[in-house]
């Protein structure tokens, strides 16, 4: 059986600059892959790129495989309506709609087989804040609200996978644990994430796989068990005190 | 002079101006985009209607919904053309290409339906009703309430149903709206065939009132900028009351002052809003109320 995920070869580059260049990386079905690394090692870039998608205009080369198939360079709204779906950094809801607008359509209820549909109730019943929220603009909600928000209109799409792109920035740590365990209980149902972070202590709580970043490739990948005491985590994210 | 009969005349333009800037309300709201070339693309709506008449014999209604259809497809053929740049929200260049789109418009309508005047007969432009002291056309009459019946419907369109959305989604942020599975480029040019059908619509209802030119489009779209401008630039509401003001200003101007300097009184109008309160020339994330 393949992968749900699999990147193979996959060169992102703005410019003359390559940003990104990934040999491989699988995700596996019902799992959650960690990307951690420092600032600007081109976490962002490499979800981005395989959901095709960017407010720039990167250059992306490579194999996209999901479930097998080769999705690469189909356009961004297409790859969404596969079941791959990208929460972006920072702005991920509209500000201009309320947030039952930003989370009224959604994808049909027989989006496909392995793809479990969620009505606006059941967002609701995930995140009850937004539903005390439901008529305010999203412009008018905090950061942990829009999160949540970004987080409810990804799953109204019903994906198979979930890119998460940064979903702690900006919060306080109580939301980052509170968000991050949502993201495992999605995942202990039968979603597959992969989720980029920089909260490296807080992703090891809940991670089962965790790739290692920097400049661009992939140096380190393996079970949370194994990474946990991996020397390069360890003293770069964890401060060394982790025990 | 009747000031009552002024203020009904004032109404009449004023809905006018707002049905024919209704479209580039839209696509200045919803896509942040221009169209130098909507007052030609009113012209040939006027055109395709009186030609459709005349060719085929069927009445003016059918010549309405001909001209909605023509027009509509202009809208799509154009946002086709400025795909990229489009996409890309280039304003000057589209500035340029779009007003360079409806002088070829103007150029094919000179040479397809010839340089004298005509006139597009409307059967209700015939039929008139008295009230006391003040007087209009049936024409007229249908003109406001359509006019009226369109900014309704856009309104709800816009607040209640998916496309709406979408709509809305696209005029804040394009790239977030693909996360959301729809494709951008067709709301786009869903926007485009909405504005090329409402200025035709608009078009088919004023033109009766007057003859119409193949060189009138200009003026139609010097007017129209004006409504956009004045009702905040891309607000659906704001429009529709920048028009009505606007069509009771020039009446009572006309009446009162001068007919002659009514435009130029409009753009002393224009520039003095302009003046006091610039920040409103930026979009609004709100268009949609």
């Amino acid at each position: 059986m393949s992968a749900r995920l699999e990147v193979r070869d996959l060169s992102v580059a703005y410019g003359a600059s390559r940003a990104v260049a990934v040999d491989k990386l699988v995700v596996e079905p019902g799992t959650l892959a960690a990307v951690i690394g420092a600032n600007g090692a081109g976490k962002s870039t490499l979800v981005n790129a395989i959901a095709n998608w960017s407010r720039a205009e990167p250059r992306v080369e490579g194999a996209i495989l999901m479930d097998g198939e080769n999705i690469a360079g189909l356009p961004a709204h297409h790859h969404v309506r596969r079941g791959l779906q990208l929460v972006p950094e920072g702005r991920g809801v509209f500000m201009g709609l309320t947030v039952e607008e930003n989370l009224r359509d959604g994808a049909p209820a027989d989006a496909g087989p392995g793809r479990k549909t969620y009505s606006v109730q059941n967002v609701y019943e995930l995140f009850p804040r937004l539903h005390e929220r439901r008529t305010t603009q999203g412009g008018s909600l905090s950061g942990g609200e829009r999160q949540m928000l970004a987080v409810g209109r990804a799953l109204r799409m019903a994906p198979k996978v979930l890119l998460l792109d940064e979903p702690s920035i900006g919060l306080a740590p109580r939301l980052v644990s509170l968000l991050l365990q949502t993201v495992r209980m999605l995942v202990d149902s039968g979603l597959t994430v992969l989720l980029v972070e920089q909260n490296v202590r807080a992703v090891m709580e809940v991670t089962d796989v965790v790739h290692l970043l920097e400049r661009g490739k992939v140096i380190a990948s393996g079970a949370v068990e194994a990474m946990r005491d991996d020397p390069r985590i360890i003293e770069a994210y964890l401060g060394g005190s982790h025990g | 002079m009747n000031v009552l009969q002024q203020v009904v005349n004032g109404i009449i333009i004023g809905h006018a101006y707002a049905l024919v800037a209704v479209g580039w309300t839209m696509l200045l709201g919803a896509a942040r985009l221009v169209n130098f070339g909507h007052g030609q693309m009113y012209m040939v709506g006027a055109f395709v209607a009186w030609w459709f008449m005349k060719t085929t014999g069927l009445p003016y209604p059918v010549a309405v919904l001909a001209a909605i259809v023509v027009g509509a497809l202009i809208g799509a053929v154009l946002q086709r053309l400025l795909m990229k740049l489009t996409l890309a929200r280039d304003l000057v260049s589209l500035m340029i290409v779009t007003l360079g789109f409806g002088q070829m418009l103007e150029g094919a309508a000179g040479l397809a339906f010839g340089p004298k005047p005509q006139t597009l007969s409307s059967p209700f432009q015939a039929m008139s009703l008295r009230f006391g002291p003040i007087w209009f056309t049936v024409q007229d009459a249908i003109l406001v309430v359509a006019t009226i019946a369109v900014f309704l419907a856009l309104r709800y369109v816009l607040n209640a149903t998916k496309f709406g959305t979408a709509i809305r989604m696209v005029a804040e942020d394009p790239p977030l709206t693909r996360l959301g599975g729809i494709d951008v480029s067709r709301v786009y040019m869903g926007i485009f065939a909405f504005e090329g059908a409402a200025v035709a619509f608009a078009a088919t209802l004023v033109a009766p009132r007057t003859p119409i030119l193949t060189s009138m489009g200009f003026d139609q779209v010097v007017m129209t900028f004006v409504v956009v401008v004045l009702g905040g630039i891309g607000s659906v509401a704001g429009s529709y009351a920048a028009g009505l003001c606007l069509g009771l200003f020039t009446a009572l101007f006309g009446a009162l002052v001068s007919p002659a300097y009514t435009t130029a009184a409009v753009f002393a109008l224009l520039i003095a809003v302009m003046a006091l309160r610039p920040g409103q020339l930026a979009a609004s994330a709100n268009f949609a109320r």
